[in-house]
């Protein structure tokens, strides 16, 4: 037992290295037929040649219309973030400072709308955004995230500002502050990591959402990232290496960031289970 | 003054409240509502029909099937998703594993691409004809690809949903079981060896244990997500063949946006509603009474 651990885990390896190649082979597998001509590919596929081909990225970004789709998901996602940390985060300084039924109740409402299947909102939510002119608008599309994301990130802020000492607040409003200005110059200033989180989670969950899109946007100004997919699927044949690398595209920023600020994602993920 | 307090109180949770209520309540409740009309979607006509939609749904045999395929999934993924996902977590856990992180990152990695990409990959994997494992078969001359054909077929396909889901989701629960191995005290650890306790011991009565509430969460989660669960079947199935992969949310989806039943579809998801609701209740109360207190 002592010689294996100091080996750094022995046997221990072999199941794991197996799930890893579950894990990432499908996903190398994609990356490489992305790049691959799809005529040698399906001639004989062991005798592919080896040679990049990078255009299948350049006409997949045509082909999914990817510059208007991703400038629709970053402007979408920009409304929809702000509004969520900001909405979330006075609803919980009120829970926090005045403690009233009436907010508490507030709070329990929002929190059911965690089991709300979005299938379900969606019709009616079609009419009623068609009588408020808000259909095909990028603001509609992002109030939608804003409704579907704010129990979360409401029950993250809550979570956070418990924790508060309540004096932290009584000496700012002793000391004249209005409760406006507790608001932005003691609480929010605090809220960071609780913010970041609400990014992480709100973000990816708008960044990959399709169903949204595929109901809400009927035209292409409104459509999102996750929904260019659906250009390269035609009604009899699959486009597979423009979908590879349309997936490759899309998937890509995620992992990056995921890479670069690995810790926090993982926290951020973690905080939002465990909250939740 | 009290008057005052009540009336500031709102006002600053007035933003979120009125988003709230414009995106779901309302339209919640008027689908509950447009559940008992026979609004078909297009027609300016509704009339009210109490409760007639619930009736017929409850002997529609695709509703049915749905439902069942609902359960089925549910307790599956969610078994193998925590089964797996803890014992991935106990293994990556250890302090002398080498390249652990490695492997934490590389398990977490499908969690977070969309249930469209990775729908979209394994149907490219799997497709009959050209696929990728059909052409690798081919290559190897183990079996015609053509033969391979696993959405064809009603159980291989639903099976092939499943798989995909916990292949995408176990990386979620081992994170989640991770954090809360770490929070378990290592002195709980050094009695146990104290006391003569063997491994398999202090598995069953400390590690398990002390893991119930990340179990309470997990498990939540992941009901939760499958009930609601859309994509996955979308893309890989559309819910065939002949309706034998068909979940709740994409019978709702057939009816409802494709198939122009619109009341009938919001019945659907009336009852999806309620059963997430009181699923969630339940199990939460139940997995709370196992937890222990230290």
């Amino acid at each position: 037992m002592r010689v294996m651990r100091r080996k750094g885990g022995g046997m221990v390896h072999i199941p794991l290295i197996l799930v890893t190649l579950i894990m990432l082979v499908p996903l190398l597998s994609i990356v490489v037929v992305s790049v691959s001509s799809w005529t040698s590919l399906t001639k004989s596929f062991f005798s592919f040649t080896y040679d990049l081909h990078l255009e299948n990225y350049a006409s997949a970004w045509e082909k999914g219309n990817m510059s208007l789709y991703f400038s629709n998901t970053i402007v979408v996602l920009m409304i929809a973030l702000i509004l969520i940390n900001l909405c979330a985060s006075l609803c919980a300084f009120s829970i926090k400072l005045y403690k009233t039924k009436t907010v508490n109740l507030i709070y329990y409402m929002l929190l059911a709308g965690i089991f709300v299947p979005i299938q379900a909102v969606m019709l009616p939510l079609l009419q009623t955004m068609k009588v408020a002119g808000l259909l095909n608008t990028r603001f509609g599309v992002a109030l939608v995230y804003v409704g579907m994301n704010l129990p979360l990130a409401l029950m993250l802020f809550c979570g956070f500002y418990q924790s508060i000492p309540g004096e932290l607040l009584e000496a700012s409003m002793l000391d004249g502050c209005n409760s406006i200005r507790t608001y932005f110059h003691v609480i929010f200033p605090l809220s960071g990591t609780i913010i970041s989180t609400v990014i992480i989670l709100s973000g990816l969950q708008i960044w990959r959402d399709f169903f949204v899109p595929l109901i809400l946007a009927g035209t292409p100004n409104t459509k999102t990232i996750a929904i260019s997919l659906m250009q390269f699927v035609g009604f009899y044949n699959y486009d597979w290496t423009g979908i590879c690398a349309a997936m490759v595209i899309q998937t890509l920023p995620i992992l990056l960031l995921f890479l670069l600020l690995q810790k926090y994602f993982v926290n951020g993920i973690v905080a939002g289970a465990v909250k939740g | 003054m009290k008057n005052k307090r009540q009336i500031k109180a709102l006002l600053y949770a007035t933003p979120a409240v009125a988003i709230f209520l414009f995106i779901i309540v309302v339209p919640m409740l008027q689908s509950i509502y447009f559940s008992m009309t026979d609004w078909s979607g297009t027609s300016s006509e509704i009339s009210f029909v109490g409760l007639i939609n619930y009736r017929r749904i409850f002997s529609d045999k695709t509703f049915l099937v749905s439902v069942r395929n609902t359960v089925i999934l549910t307790v599956t993924i969610t078994a193998f998703q925590n089964v797996l996902g803890i014992l991935l977590a106990i293994c990556l856990n250890r302090k002398w594993l080498s390249r652990r992180n490695f492997y934490r990152s590389v398990l977490f990695i499908p969690s977070l691409i969309s249930a469209m990409v990775t729908g979209y990959m394994w149907k490219y994997i799997l497709s009959p004809y050209d696929g990728l494992l059909g052409m690798v078969l081919d290559a190897m001359n183990i079996t015609n690809s053509a033969a391979f054909n696993v959405f064809s077929k009603p159980n291989a396909a639903f099976i092939t949903v499943m798989a995909t889901m916990i292949w995408q989701n176990v990386g979620y629960d081992m994170v989640i079981y991770l954090s809360g191995l770490q929070a378990i005290p290592d002195e709980l650890y050094e009695s146990c060896s104290i006391d003569g306790a063997n491994p398999t011991q202090k598995l069953f009565h400390v590690t398990l244990p002390m893991l119930m509430p990340s179990v309470t969460i997990a498990v939540f989660l992941n009901l939760i997500g499958s009930l609601k669960c859309f994509e996955q079947v979308y893309v890989l199935t559309g819910g065939g063949p002949a309706h034998s992969t068909e979940t709740i949310a994409t019978y709702i989806y057939n009816t409802a946006f494709s198939g122009g039943q619109v009341a009938y579809g919001t019945a659907a998801s009336t009852i999806l509603f309620f059963s997430i609701f009181i699923v969630a209740i339940v199990q939460v109360k139940f997995f709370r009474s196992k937890e222990v207190e230290l």
